[in-house]
């Protein structure tokens, strides 16, 4: 089973010519949609997510809102087309985890007690999937929440890091997390020190963990800079000389 | 859609008194921080299921039961059984628990116990094989929750381990082009005997093996699911709040002798019997 | 040919971001505060005013305070009044004491009729706290029904721009280009016109606000692009 896939090629490089902590390429554009109060687009290797943001707002039907702080609703759902395999449309029953771990992942940035009784509604799209989507996805739901004006206790980053060929790697890509031996995904808020999101499948030891732990925490740094980056791109204005 | 949960509501008297008797190390049950409640443990209270397990953690009472059946394999696992694992919320074990489909917290639960299962290679599924691309058996771990006082998760695996520990799988053998079931039995064979280590957080305290109200006082729970030789298969941070790294590393470490213990106490039945 | 030039822009701060030490500074708007540190909640510009600094959201959501004038929609009629939209995550409401006419004996019914679904008026936040809805009124001047006009919208935190230090580029806008406005603090304004050409040119310079309130020489852009020069 799987024998025939290389995940470490002869010159010790990855299936995809990376390094062991290197990061795929990654594109990210804050303020993609004109409807939702808040939107961030990011591409990492071939992975293309959208996450929306809309409100705060009212929160209805009344029982579902809370008196005193504003409530987080969350999706994350692939898109029929995003797999090799076609998926079907209805949410399985790991989109509905994921959304739940996601909705987790981002209220403790929120400053929920600013609004009270309203509701944020977060909607991550998965256009096209190639391993780690919860992480890229919640890379650009906290970027379309800084879009939307909502008040965050900083920013918060992804990164899928894992187990191949008996190395620790960083950002697995499809491949690596279906055939390598673990697979950690971790969201890090570099402004209090704190993880939001933590996952691990697999097969690692206590060394294994925390190394792969050190080396997710550093690959979110690299991405919550290219975070700030791309929240300054979105309002610096380029004028043209004609 | 997710939807943050309307917690039940605790009284701000029981939340202080939690947390003062915390910075002590004390807990409202008498327990230090790192001790788990009486585990009670009894095997094939189902006798019409291949396998089966009441645990009693505490006042959590969760009824693991393995039926098995034969199945055609999934496409990109020709050669292997099947194990789905499945958790239902019983509305009678708690208020909290309404019928309907699948809560977000039931797929969560259902969910991380099968990874700990399937990702500790406890159960050999290639062994469980009957006819390549064809027929393999189907192993369905069903986990009914009867009572809710916390913790579900590592009261759902050791009463999922306890369950297939026990079960005698159905011979089938191939007859020409079927398969036909005969009257003998086998043992499953367990490969591994994972525990899983839940940690519940108040701010930054934590206490093991959660109950109820410290469930719904905390802010988060970590769950670390351990192997018999002290790797880990699974863990998950469950809830909002924020988790600095050391901390993580912190319970990597209290795991490892947890784990130990633990095993023995929720086990013993299953290695203590064939010595 | 063309080149591209990056226009002298104010810093433009993140969530997370530093802004200060709290041992000489005092938190102020979207300033969260961590030991010594003051941090930025929101995208924005750091603004300080003595010892507080804020941090001017560059995207954001209206949330009213008592006094503020705003523009609002009506959405439909309620008990006793009617529920306004003040593009606000509160719908306001309006109460029937706060109506003028006094004269007129409102019924259910009526009150349909008297403000209609839809009808656009200015009015005042009389009553404003985060855990009720804003409260508005139309006993005022320069408050009530806007029957004719045009409808615009900028973001709420760049109205302070629109209208200005002592509401100098609101003048310089309304002398451009020769017509009245009201702005509502809740990041609506009418242009009290029937030209369409008038209102094309203020959507023009809102536009412009709206996506360079952050840069330097804002006023001298708007005031060329009223007079039609290209800077």
């Amino acid at each position: 089973m799987g024998e025939n896939i290389v995940l470490f090629k002869e010159d010790g490089k990855r299936s995809d010519d990376r390094a062991l902590d290197e990061l795929r390429p990654i594109r990210i554009k804050v303020g993609v949609l004109s409807n939702a109060q808040g939107s961030a687009y990011i591409e990492q290797g071939r992975n293309k997510i959208i996450a929306a943001v809309y409100g705060p707002k009212e929160a209805l039907p009344k029982h579902i809102s809370l008196p005193d702080r504003c409530i987080l609703r969350c999706r994350y759902h692939m898109a029929p087309f995003s797999t090799s395999e076609r998926k079907n449309p209805a949410p399985s029953r790991r989109e509905i985890e994921l959304s739940m771990v996601l909705r987790n992942a981002l209220e403790p940035l929120v400053m929920t007690s600013l609004f009270p009784r309203t509701v944020i509604d977060i909607f991550i799209e998965v256009l096209q999937a190639d391993g780690g989507t919860r992480c890229a996805g919640l890379t650009a739901a906290v970027l379309a929440l800084a879009d939307a004006g909502i008040p965050l206790k900083g920013l918060a980053a992804a990164c899928a890091v894992g187990k191949a060929g008996g190395r620790i790697i960083v950002d697995l890509n499809d491949l690596e997390d279906k055939y390598g031996e673990a697979d950690m995904p971790v969201a890090y808020n570099p402004t209090l020190d704190g993880i939001t999101l933590l996952q691990m499948d697999g097969i690692m030891s206590k060394e294994e963990v925390e190394q792969a732990l050190s080396l997710a925490i550093t690959a979110t740094q690299k991405m919550h800079k290219m975070q700030v980056d791309a929240l300054r791109e979105r309002f610096s204005v380029q004028r043209r000389e004609v | 859609m997710s939807i943050t949960e309307q917690k039940p509501i605790i009284s701000k008297l029981e939340q202080q008194e939690l947390r003062r008797l915390l910075a002590d190390d004390k807990r409202i049950d008498g327990r230090s921080p790192l001790q788990y409640r009486s585990i009670n443990v009894q095997l094939g209270y189902v006798e019409k299921a291949e396998g089966s397990a009441l645990v009693a953690l505490g006042n959590t009472k969760v009824l693991a039961a393995v039926k098995v059946g034969v199945a055609v394999p999934f496409a990109d696992t020709p050669n292997e059984g099947i194990l789905i694992v499945n958790a239902e919320l019983v509305p009678l074990a708690s208020p909290v628990f309404e019928p309907g489909p699948p809560s977000e917290e039931s797929i969560s639960l259902s969910r991380y116990v099968d990874r700990s299962i399937r990702e500790s290679k406890t159960i050999d599924l290639s062994s469980l094989c009957i006819v390549p691309g064809r027929s393999v058996y189907s192993l369905y771990v069903d986990l009914y929750i009867l009572d809710y006082d916390g913790n579900l998760i590592d009261a759902s695996v050791i009463a999922s381990v306890n369950a297939l520990g026990i079960t005698n799988m159905p011979k089938y053998v191939v007859e020409g082009q079927a398969i036909k079931k005969t009257d003998e039995y086998f043992k499953l064979e367990l490969k591994d005997h994972p525990v899983s280590i839940t940690y519940a957080f108040l701010d930054d305290k934590y206490v093991v093996d959660p109950c109820l109200n410290e469930e719904y006082a905390s802010d988060f729970t970590v769950s670390m699911t351990i192997k018999s030789d002290d790797r880990f298969c699974a863990i998950q941070k469950n809830g909002g709040g924020m988790i600095p790294p050391r901390k993580v590393i912190e319970l990597l470490d209290k795991s490892i002798a947890l784990g130990k213990e633990l095993r023995t106490v929720a086990y013993g039945q299953l290695t203590g019997g064939n010595g | 040919m063309r080149s591209n030039e990056q226009q002298r822009q104010r810093p433009i701060v993140v969530p997370g971001e530093y802004v200060g030490d709290s041992r000489f500074h005092v938190p102020g708007l979207n300033v969260l505060k961590l030991s010594d540190r003051m941090l930025s909640t929101t995208v924005g510009l750091v603004r300080t005013d003595g010892k507080r600094v804020d941090v001017v959201a560059l995207r954001s959501f209206y949330q009213p305070k008592v006094g503020d004038l705003v523009v609002g929609i009506v959405r439909e009629p309620g008990t006793a009044g009617w529920t306004i939209d003040i593009n606000s995550p509160f719908l306001a409401f309006l109460p029937l004491s706060e109506y003028p006419e006094k004269r007129i004996r409102l019924t259910r019914d009526s009150m349909g009729r008297v403000l209609e679904a839809g009808t656009v008026l200015i009015g005042l936040v009389k009553d404003a706290s985060i855990f009720s809805s804003p409260v508005l009124t139309l006993k005022g001047k320069g408050l009530g029904v806007v029957s004719n006009g045009f409808l615009l919208s900028i973001t709420a935190s760049k109205v302070p721009r629109l209208i200005g230090k002592k509401g100098s580029m609101l003048s310089t806008i309304e002398k451009g280009a020769n017509v009245k406005l009201t702005v509502g603090q809740n990041g609506r304004l009418i242009v009290h016109s029937e030209d369409l050409n008038v209102v094309t040119k203020v959507r023009e310079v809102i536009g412009m606000i709206e996506k360079e309130s952050h840069v330097y020489g804002l006023t001298e852009r708007v005031e060329a692009l009223l007079a039609g020069r290209r800077l």
